[in-house]
């Protein structure tokens, strides 16, 4: 397990909520609600659950497994995953090292993760093999922006918030295509920045 | 009228990849509703709230952010930079110092009113709201007021022109994809 990320996470889980509970959270409920609708009826993986701010926006009556690399953060999500009508089970694990045979789920959900996730592309192809063949990836992510004056302003951010949180200049969808995926759909939500992704395992 | 605003209906199918394949069924009313009823009126109004921000909470919010910022930004440069100095000197000093400045305003402000969405175009405030003073201040005289509301201008420049970028942006979603 990456220690540092882990140690990282475990400090932020106290103030989390804090930061990210009421305006992102309501600014991008309708889109991450319309994203969830996609949850099926098989196995679904979620990686990076925090503090279970996703999950109000899950549909009702799945099965689905939610990892994080930080036990605080998993703590602070009990009270939100128990209201959670259906089956929702939490462990803690590094995305890169998961605890899951190949094929063992039928989609993977994620909700700015690979901001975070210190080596994205072995990440996403760590998610492509515990995917089933033609399993489905869904993301909801921020990402770097092409447009002047925001790429140097993220980049910028980046040198700040890598030390405590997410990093800003992340080019996902280009990561997501370097892991073996091929895309389906990318919806934009806000700028070039905010996306959602969906992906298949080839 | 009518056709207009069933056109803009249609047209506006906001942030989906035209090349790409759909694969489910749209869900919101007015998001993709070609050859479909819907009455004109309110097909353009849902186009509108898909394409923008039309909460008023988030909308009163970026307006009083962007302009709270660029005012505070604006009174700050014009006491901070003299007026002394070259004028293309102190607009590339007043920019890079309004960038700084807002940076950490815009990481209270994501809290309360969206992450991206306060963070990016507060700190476009700061920059540009450092720029204009202080080129103003190097021309002329301002008082306090004058450099705030010119700061505040700014901030509301940058809300409007963010908003129509974004809607455009979302609208031609395939350019913006990677």
């Amino acid at each position: 397990m990456d220690h540092v990320t882990r140690t990282k996470w475990d400090r932020a889980a106290g103030v989390f909520d804090l930061i990210a509970s009421y305006g992102p959270e309501k600014r991008w409920e309708v889109f991450k609600r319309d994203l969830f609708s996609n949850m099926g009826n098989g196995e679904i993986l979620f990686v990076a659950v925090g503090t279970g701010l996703d999950v109000p926006c899950f549909p009702e009556g799945r099965t689905i497994t939610g990892i994080d690399i930080s036990q605080k953060m998993l703590d602070q999500a009990t009270r939100r995953t128990n209201a959670y009508q259906g089956c929702l089970q939490l462990l803690q694990a590094d995305v890169h090292d998961m605890p899951f045979g190949d094929a063992q789920f039928d989609q993977v959900f994620t909700s700015c993760t690979f901001c975070s996730v210190p080596n994205p592309v072995d990440g996403l192809k760590a998610l492509k093999r515990v995917l089933k063949p033609h399993g489905e990836l869904f993301m909801f992510e921020h990402t770097g922006s092409r447009i002047f004056p925001f790429r140097p302003m993220m980049d910028l951010m980046t040198l700040l918030t890598r030390k405590f949180g997410p990093e800003m200049n992340r080019q996902t969808v280009e990561n997501v295509i370097a892991a073996g995926f091929t895309l389906k759909k990318v919806t934009h939500v806000y700028m070039d920045v905010v996306k959602t992704i969906h992906a298949v395992s080839t | 009228m009518t056709r207009i605003l069933a056109f803009c209906s249609t047209v506006f199918r906001p942030g989906e990849s035209k090349g790409a394949k759909d694969y489910r069924e749209p869900v919101e009313a007015g998001t993709a509703c070609r050859g479909t009823s819907i009455p004109a009126a309110a097909a353009f109004s849902s186009a509108l709230k898909t394409l923008m921000e039309t909460r008023p909470y988030f909308v009163l919010g970026d307006i009083a952010s962007n302009g709270g910022v660029g005012a505070l930004v604006g009174v700050t440069c014009a006491w901070l930079f003299p007026s002394e100095w070259h004028m293309a000197v102190t607009m590339i000093a007043g920019m890079i110092f309004g960038m700084v400045m807002s940076l950490p305003m815009a990481f209270l402000l994501s809290g309360l009113f969206g992450a991206m969405e306060t963070l990016l175009p507060v700190m476009t405030t700061g920059m540009v709201a450092g720029m204009v003073v202080t080129m103003q201040s190097s021309l002329t005289t301002m008082r306090p007021e004058e450099t705030a509301r010119i700061g505040a201008s700014c901030g509301l420049a940058v809300v409007i022109v963010t908003y129509l970028a974004n809607a455009f942006i979302r609208r031609r979603a395939t350019r913006w994809t990677t």
